[in-house]
């Protein structure tokens, strides 16, 4: 039952014309950022848009949580809460699918949109800094990506993004609208944000709290991105302190099954009418 | 006696001190349209909502085909069919593509089918528009249409007329009456006492949560019956009616006594037995209109 209902949210996705908007804006505004920064950017930041390297910068800018955490909270508000009130949700639980797997299988779908949120900006950013290198320097390094690496940073970039997703969910069964899981999913990104800044002005203790942020989890893991590429850039010198990837997984993976564990049990327990 | 498809103990639903729905009984045989009568507010959805499992009962149980329903137990509803409040469908999705959705759900269920039902609720020529396009009506009619797909034994329909023109209201009836010949079960409820009368072969009248009645329409009809006789002396006669046992109401009128609450052939025999002979016997019947105002009148909201 867990397949059937996986392919038919699958299909209801696919064809949401949201999805395609969204990844649509993500895509312009990538084009429209490496335009700017080839046009009027400064050597340094030049350097993080030069292909090969651009690959890993790009990867990181898709899981900011205001770039890439935006677009999956407005996702993940729009295909959970919809399911309330277009009473797909009523329908689908009346056939007999438990709520288990529905929920299970709407998460999962969730996947798919989650990914394009990575490889969108990764493909069109990754065509047109090829473009620019090879204007500037009249070739591309090729040699210097490693395709599997490169294959694995995909996924876990999407990885990192779970947490929103999943709290997007979460506020999405609590209020049953839209509007309500996207506008408490997209203020936790800036009260995420916001906390970040005071605790990197709150010494040692402030730092290590801040480690443990879902953001910064994320830019913990996304520190094995580095491996997508043979070329290495330094880090800024006022740059945070992260975790390892291993347990920025770790930190990652218990974010993702507390919100999923906190959505599941109050889903479980919901009476739904209307 | 026939197998029970559907059946509630004492199946009750609280919200806060509001009991929506107060140990309600049903029992629903195989192959019946069951009509489920009350007024607006009665706690009509709110029991359909716990038989489909999307509400959890405060009390009591629910078994459909002999296996329990909850919340968290929900199988049977696989042999179920339901169409409650607006249909639950992907507005920008045309017709035929929201069903070919629910065809997931049942590997048996094929295109052809999808296009049977399109053909059985009238939508073959509306089927590639959005559902959002769709009048109050072609909706109600899709969502009908989605839970007859999958070949159900048991079709819930809350107010499936709602936004029906009076020529889709009697196809709605017809429809109705053809699933049940054809041995499916319907649960049906309704506010609009003329529909339930025409189509139902037992109802069950509820108000404030309550059941207040449960029957077939004759059995209901049945105590409201009044015999209407022509007596030459009606005023003697009177006391002789008033003994006759299960009489509820003897009202003289003229040359006429109204009897209340007993069938024509005991009132004539008992006459007869009393050297009464009536020289004309007239049957009435109240409708169930007269019923659902007595039942609900001081229970209604």
């Amino acid at each position: 039952m867990f397949q059937n209902v996986l392919a038919a949210e699958q299909v209801k996705l696919l064809r949401r014309p949201l999805l395609w908007i969204t990844l649509g804006v993500l895509g312009g505004l990538i084009l429209f950022l490496i335009i700017g920064i080839f046009t009027f950017g400064g050597a340094g930041e030049l350097t993080e848009f030069l292909w090969p390297y651009s690959l890993v910068t790009l990867l990181s800018i898709a899981a900011q949580p205001l770039f890439g955490g935006v677009v999956v909270v407005v996702l993940a508000g729009f295909v959970i809460a919809q399911g309330y009130t277009w009473r797909t949700l009523h329908l689908w639980l009346s056939h007999g699918v438990s709520r288990p797997v529905w929920l299970n299988a709407t998460f999962s779908a969730l996947l798919l949109p989650l990914l394009l949120v990575v490889v969108t900006p990764l493909l069109l950013g990754g065509i047109a800094t090829a473009f620019f290198t090879y204007q500037l320097e009249g070739t591309l390094a090729w040699n210097q990506v490693n395709p599997g690496y490169l294959l694995l940073s995909v996924l876990l970039t999407a990885y990192a993004l779970l947490p929103y997703a999943t709290l997007t969910g979460l506020l999405a069964v609590v209020g049953r609208s839209p509007a309500a899981a996207m506008g408490g999913g997209i203020a936790f990104l800036f009260v995420e944000n916001i906390l970040a800044e005071i605790l990197s002005f709150a010494g040692d203790i402030g730092a290590r709290i801040m480690q443990f942020l879902p953001w910064m989890l994320g830019n913990g893991l996304l520190q094995f991105n580095q491996a997508a590429v043979d070329l290495q850039v330094a880090a800024a010198e006022d740059a945070p302190q992260l975790l390892n990837p291993g347990p920025a997984m770790l930190g990652i993976a218990a974010y993702t099954l507390l919100f999923a564990g906190l959505t599941l049990w109050l889903f479980r327990r919901q009476d739904l009418t209307g | 006696m026939s197998t029970l498809v559907l059946q509630t103990y004492n199946l009750s639903k609280q919200y806060g001190p509001i009991a929506a729905v107060d140990a309600v009984n049903l029992r629903v045989p195989q192959g019946i349209v069951s009509g489920f009568l009350g007024p607006n507010g009665a706690g009509k959805t709110t029991t359909i909502g716990m038989l489909l499992g999307l509400l959890h009962p405060t009390a009591g149980r629910i078994e459909l085909f002999g296996e329990p329903v909850t919340p968290q137990q929900t199988r049977v509803l696989r042999r179920v069919g339901a169409l409650v409040g607006t249909p639950g469908m992907v507005p920008h999705m045309s017709g035929r593509a929201n069903l070919r959705l629910l065809t997931y759900l049942y590997p048996d269920v094929d295109d052809r089918r999808v296009e049977e039902v399109l053909d059985l609720v009238d939508l073959t020529h509306a089927a590639n528009r959005p559902f959002r396009s769709y009048s109050t009506g072609m909706k109600q009619r899709l969502g009908l249409g989605a839970a007859l797909l999958h070949r159900p034994d048991l079709l819930v329909l809350d107010e499936p007329t709602n936004g029906l023109d009076p020529a889709g209201m009697r196809e709605m009836r017809e429809l109705l009456r053809a699933l049940a010949a054809a041995g499916i079960t319907v649960f049906l409820s309704s506010h609009l006492l003329h529909e339930v009368e025409q189509v139902c072969d037992q109802i069950t009248v509820l108000s404030r949560g309550k059941v207040m009645a449960q029957g077939t329409v004759a059995e209901l009809l049945g105590d409201r019956q009044v015999v209407r006789v022509w007596l030459p002396a009606p005023q003697a006669a009177v006391p002789v009616l008033q003994a006759l046992p299960g009489v509820r109401t003897v009202q003289p009128n003229g040359n006429y006594v109204d009897v209340g609450g007993i069938s024509s052939e005991a009132v004539i025999k008992h006459l007869v037995t009393n050297d009464m002979v009536p020289s004309e016997v007239t049957c009435g019947r109240g409708d169930l209109e007269d019923i659902f105002f007595e039942l609900t009148a001081d229970k209604a909201a």
